[in-house]
Formats: structure tokens, C-alpha cells, sequence
């Protein structure tokens, strides 16, 4: 049923006496800013829900809407809907959302598929959880695509908001020589560690939770360590971390940028020219962008 | 990371008890998130707080991960609590009716005031009073 926010948490109660196993909130919401996802709640009617045991009668249906109309709620008590839920294996149900996702030479596979790898494909295993980069976004998949072209073998690497760590496990398929991965959310560091450990690349991607900064979680300065650092955070974030990302790279180093929206896009060229490094190519999908520049050989 | 969001869901569940049944799988289901990722970083969070619904906020985001923080328990409970009102059962005819303090209704605003749309005391008081308007617990 449809419920005003106010009176959400008195029919919720209500709802709760009949569904022990507890309701489902879903309120209406409108993004505010794409590129730093704020959201805000509309005063909107939420959408509440809740699974009662069947056969669910007539005379409890009633009981139902009796207790439900003894609340004094500040609008008329919206309709009850009743559906009957198939018995599903809800712990898979997700699962059909993911397949094979093939980016370049790069192949992210879910554990349930199974993928025919190509000579020369490179084999990422990943199942999405909670922490972002699942390659199911534009942003992950622009940035999987430019690690597949300007990555060398060899290379340092710096992988500033790893999330899943998909562009970590990208980078060590791709044949770079080390890389550190910075997450300042311990949970997805947590996420990300497990998944290095599933590709068994644990002796080359070492992470920490932090970011650039004061914050750096290694002994010793970051200064010109990585050849590459790859930033798929918000325009926000890339822009307040440009520097210490330019700082990060050896001379000739590359930055990959992604996590922002055409909108964003000349506020980070001007903050990359900014930070010292030169704009070398720019991907795009859909609204998204992803910058790679250079830093100047001095 | 870049992450934009899809939808938020808020499941009010018991603590320690979330399954990948309803209400958390016609829930989570739709939108193509990992349940099981959910249900067991839930019961762990909530270890502990057996009996007590614990509000779980699951922020999704478009490329299907999320990301979830635990709520105060609802106003609702709060309020029945500091009534000293046993809770309802589903056999009951009516809600049964009970007396709050103004001071009981400003301690449960401060305590929710983290999860209220607003930082201001009096308006979180205001969105309790309501709530305890609608339960039939008058507010003294």
C-alpha cells in the first residue's frame, strides 16, 4: 500500500503485527546531483509492503483494515493491495542481472557463468556485492577499456577509490608490476581484498582503506611512486585530488579519470591542466566521461 | 566512486533474523542486488539486538551495488516503549491507547534526530508527535 512519509512508521507498525518477518519502505526520491549522488525524499505517498503467512482470509484481511483505520493518520488510509509472491530462490534471483562482460581484452565473469576465454582474454572473477564496480556502470567499463589500451606491462600503479577493486584485478591481468589500492570506505576495502584473493593477485595488489593526502596509509611519501593512477570517484573528488594525484606520478605518468558527467567535464580539464598533467584523450559513454592525461617529462 | 542512485529502500526487520525471503527478496529482488551480500552484512551488524526491529537503509546504486546503514529503531517502537503500551498483535481490535511525557517525546526526537530529514530538535519533535497522534498515544 501506498502510505504518506508521516505516517509511515504508525502503519508500518501495524503491518509489522501481521508480518512478523518485518516491511518493506520504498520512498520516493529525486536525484539531485548525478555526479555526487545526493538524493532527496519527495513528499511523496512510499510504497510499503510486507509478506503475511497465506491463507491470508477475508477475516484477517478485515482485522487488517480495521486496525489500520483506528490510526489517525493525516490522509485517508490509501487502498490495500494483496498478490500472492511465488515462491522464488530470492538468494539467486539477482543473478540473472549478470553476465559475462567483455571490455577489450578484459572478461569479468560472475562465479555461475561459464566463459569460453578466447587466447588472449583476460579472466576477471567478480560477483557483485556491496561495493561499487561491478562493470555493470559506464564509468567502471570506460575505465576498464582505457587500463586495456595505455596500461604497459611493468608499470605502478596507483588505484585511488577501488570500491569491488575491479580495476585493481584489471591492472594486475593487464601485467602491471604492482598496485596499490586506496578506498577511504573500509567496507569496500574489506570487499575489495576478498576479490584479490579470488584472482590469487594478492602478491600484487596491496590495500589499504585512506586516500591521498594526509590520509595515505603507507609509510613514506607518495610522491612520483605510480605510473599510472586510475581515479573512477566524483568530479568532486577527482578535482580535490588532482594534485596529489599529479604529485603521486613519475614524469610521463598517466592519470585515468572517470566518475563524471559531460556537465563536469571542463571543471576537471581545467583542474587537470591545473594540476600539471596534459589532456590525451577522452572516452565517453553515454553521459559519462572518462579523461586520460599525461604529466609533463621534467 | 561514481556511483548514482537507483533507488533507496528502507526494510524495518527483526535484528539478527533478515532472510532472502519476502520482505527482503520482493524488496531487494527487483532492483538485482546480492541478498545474501545483505542478509549476512545485516545479522552481523545487528548480533546482539535479538528482539528489536532494527531499520536497515539500503542505498542502491545504478550499477547494482549497494550499500546499507542502520536506522534507530522506528519511531513507533520508541514511542510504545516510553508508553509503557505492550505491543499490538495482529488479533487485537485496536491499537491500545497511552500517555507520553513532552520530555519522553524530546528524548526519542533527539535519539532519532540522526535518521530525520531535518537537525532541528523541534521539528524532529513535531515528526514524533505525529507519529504518536496516528498510534493513538497522546503526547501529556
Amino acid at each position: 500500500m501506498h502510505v504518506w512519509p508521516v505516517d509511515v512508521d504508525a502503519v508500518a507498525d501495524v503491518l509489522g503485527e501481521f508480518a512478523p518477518d518485518g516491511v518493506s519502505i520504498e520512498p520516493v526520491i529525486r536525484t539531485l546531483d548525478h555526479d555526487n549522488f545526493v538524493y532527496e525524499y519527495l513528499d511523496a505517498p512510499s510504497l510499503l509492503r510486507s509478506c503475511v503467512a497465506a491463507p491470508f482470509d477475508a477475516m484477517s484481511r478485515r482485522a487488517l483494515r480495521r486496525r489500520l483505520t483506528a490510526l489517525s493518520l493525516s490522509a485517508p488510509l490509501g487502498r490495500l493491495r494483496y498478490a500472492d509472491v511465488r515462491t522464488t530462490d530470492w538468494s539467486d534471483e539477482w543473478k540473472r542481472f549478470f553476465h559475462v562482460l567483455r571490455v577489450g581484452r578484459l572478461v569479468v565473469r560472475p562465479s555461475w557463468e561459464e566463459v569460453e576465454a578466447a587466447p588472449g582474454d583476460l579472466v576477471i572473477d567478480l560477483d557483485p556485492g556491496a561495493a561499487f564496480g561491478t562493470g555493470q556502470h559506464e564509468t567502471t567499463r570506460l575505465c576498464l577499456a582505457a587500463l586495456d589500451t595505455y596500461l604497459r606491462p611493468g608499470m605502478h600503479i596507483l588505484d585511488v577509490g577501488t570500491g569491488s577493486g575491479i580495476l585493481s584485478l584489471a591492472a594486475a591481468r593487464l601485467g602491471a608490476a604492482t598496485i596499490r589500492a586506496i578506498d577511504i570506505d573500509a567496507e569496500a576495502v574489506k570487499v575489495a581484498r576478498e576479490n584479490v584473493r579470488r584472482n590469487g593477485v594478492e602478491n600484487l595488489v596491496v590495500l589499504a582503506t585512506g586516500s591521498l593526502g594526509p590520509d595515505w596509509p603507507w609509510p613514506g611519501s607518495a610522491a612520483a611512486t605510480a605510473d599510472l593512477v586510475v581515479a573512477n570517484i566524483s568530479s568532486n573528488a577527482a578535482i580535490a585530488l588532482l594534485p596529489a594525484c599529479a604529485e603521486t606520478l613519475r614524469p610521463d605518468g598517466l592519470w585515468i579519470g572517470s566518475g563524471f558527467i559531460e556537465s563536469a567535464y571542463g571543471t576537471v580539464v581545467a583542474a587537470v591542466r591545473a594540476a600539471g598533467l596534459r589532456p590525451i584523450a577522452t572516452t565517453a559513454d553515454g553521459d559519462w566521461r572518462c579523461l586520460i592525461a599525461m604529466k609533463a617529462a621534467h | 566512486m561514481a556511483k548514482k542512485v537507483r533507488a533507496v529502500v528502507t526494510l524495518q526487520i527483526p535484528a539478527g533474523k533478515a532472510n532472502p525471503a519476502p520482505p527482503v527478496g520482493t524488496a531487494l529482488g527487483p532492483h538485482g542486488i546480492n541478498i545474501m551480500d545483505f542478509v549476512k552484512g545485516y545479522n552481523e551488524r545487528t548480533a546482539g539486538m535479538d528482539g528489536q526491529i532494527i531499520p536497515a537503509q539500503i542505498t542502491i546504486f545504478e550499477d547494482r551495488s549497494f550499500t546499507f546503514v542502520l536506522k534507530t529503531p522506528p519511531a513507533s517502537d520508541l514511542l510504545r516503549k516510553a508508553a509503557g503500551v505492550p505491543k499490538g498483535s495482529a488479533s487485537q481490535l485496536q491499537q491500545v491507547a497511552g500517555k507520553v511525557t513532552a520530555e519522553q517525546v524530546r528524548q526519542i526526537a533527539t535519539q532519532k534526530l540522526p535518521d530525520l530529514n531535518t537537525s532541528d530538535v523541534e521539528q524532529a519533535i513535531k515528526s514524533i508527535e505525529g507519529t504518536a497522534r496516528s498510534m493513538g498515544i497522546e503526547v501529556v
